[in-house]
């Protein structure tokens, strides 16, 4: 999409969030080399950095740290944020629309399921729904 | 049927293809480092800017053209079959075929007539991977003119669609005044005693076989079927009446191949 815009000069900015456990699929990694090699500056990435995937903790299964390294070595422009706090996500996002010549990574740390005492943390609520009462319980806390 | 003269249907892809790029600007090429023998490397010398090396990365480079075709460009995307579908089977599937994208997949060097590249390039299984796909067209050409017939069609419908292509030179088996139409297969002769489907690379062995066997009575007919997906069922139901037995030459596995779409 940031190649095909880039194409049209439509001056389109395309955004994509990945998680840090998918940073261990190769694909990552051909497309990342290909928005370098393209100049692709109209491509932001934001990695939700939350160090769990599935099966447990990302560096415990197969480490991909460091990732802030690996993505400047690919080419990209890196900034690591904490991904709670808005104003370091709005300085970050404004600060990638002034990068020329490459893509930017936004790395943002953040916990799992953060504000909810029974989810923070916890691989377990990587992929599974919570049962209504659960719901209700999650809801309180975080209003 | 003069079948001495020769062209490879991957060269005969290439040339259609830059003649296409000539007359729409919407059609984007990406190879994966082997634009020299898939032959996009006459389109990429005419249009550079419309030309995409994507590397080794068969994956991204159909990921890539699926995010082209979502701004309404036509990517033809080629490599080798066995890393144009054998490699990417999950980025066709989850982000050109479900969400019907115009990709266009043109796969050279198909099946075991590769040769000497040896196993591991002889894509004997790509005709069973592609149409398994829900929306994708697969097509797969016999000769020039039918080659650059099929690859100006496909440039025109809004579809996903696999294009086998050979590596090597296969004759020429039809002339100007042959019409060809997308989803129906081409008869070649009245025979009764047999049917042969064949596809790509064995419809000429096929007439080949036809004239040999003509030589000592047995009259036999040849199907080309150079659309397989949606196949031509009324004149497969149509030969099945007709002659006596139904086979198919395949370049292949039996398993998912020609003789699959018809029994």
């Amino acid at each position: 999409m940031a190649l095909a815009s880039k194409l049209n000069h439509e001056g389109i900015r395309v955004y994509c969030i990945c998680g840090d456990g998918e940073l261990q699929e190769g694909q990552i990694w051909e497309a990342a080399m290909t928005s370098s090699h393209y100049k692709l500056d109209n491509l932001c990435l934001i990695v939700d950095n939350n160090n769990l995937q599935i099966d447990g903790k990302v560096d415990e299964v197969m480490s991909i740290y460091p990732i802030d390294e690996k993505f400047r070595s690919f080419g990209f422009e890196v900034i690591n944020i904490d991904g709670h706090d808005m104003n370091q996500i709005i300085n970050a996002l404004n600060k990638a629309k002034t990068v020329k010549g490459k893509p930017t990574a936004i790395i943002a740390k953040t916990i799992k399921g953060k504000g909810v005492s029974f989810m923070e943390n916890v691989a377990d609520w990587h992929g599974k729904a919570p049962k209504d009462e659960e719901y209700k319980l999650a809801m309180e806390e975080l209003n | 049927m003069n079948l001495e003269i020769t062209k490879a249907t991957r060269q005969s892809y290439g040339e259609k293809l830059a003649e296409l790029g000539e007359k729409n600007k919407d059609i984007v090429v990406l190879d994966a480092d082997l634009s020299g023998a898939t032959k996009t490397s006459i389109f990429a010398k005419k249009f550079p800017e419309r030309f995409f090396d994507m590397g080794i990365s068969e994956q991204d480079m159909m990921s890539t053209a699926a995010g082209l075709a979502t701004f309404e460009k036509i990517p033809f995307a080629s490599s080798f079959a066995m890393f144009a579908c054998g490699r990417t089977y999950d980025q066709i599937r989850n982000s050109i075929a479900y969400p019907n994208l115009n990709v266009k997949i043109c796969a050279s060097h198909a099946g075991v007539t590769v040769g000497e590249d040896g196993a591991t390039h002889q894509m004997i299984e790509d005709l069973g991977i592609m149409r398994g796909m829900p929306n994708m067209v697969v097509m797969c050409t016999s000769d020039d003119l039918q080659t650059k017939w099929a690859v100006e069609e496909i440039s025109k419908i809004k579809e996903p669609v696999y294009l086998r292509l050979c590596r090597y030179a296969t004759p020429l088996i039809y002339d100007e005044t042959q019409k060809f139409e997308f989803g129906k297969g081409i008869q070649i002769g009245e025979g009764t005693d047999a049917t042969i489907f064949a596809t790509g690379v064995t419809v000429s062995e096929a007439i080949k076989a036809k004239e040999e066997l003509e030589k000592k009575g047995i009259n036999i007919r040849v199907i080309d079927i150079h659309t397989i997906k949606p196949i031509d069922e009324e004149l497969i139901i149509k030969c099945a009446k007709e002659t006596k037995k139904l086979i198919s030459i395949e370049d292949h596995n039996i398993i998912g191949g020609l003789r699959n779409c018809y029994f």
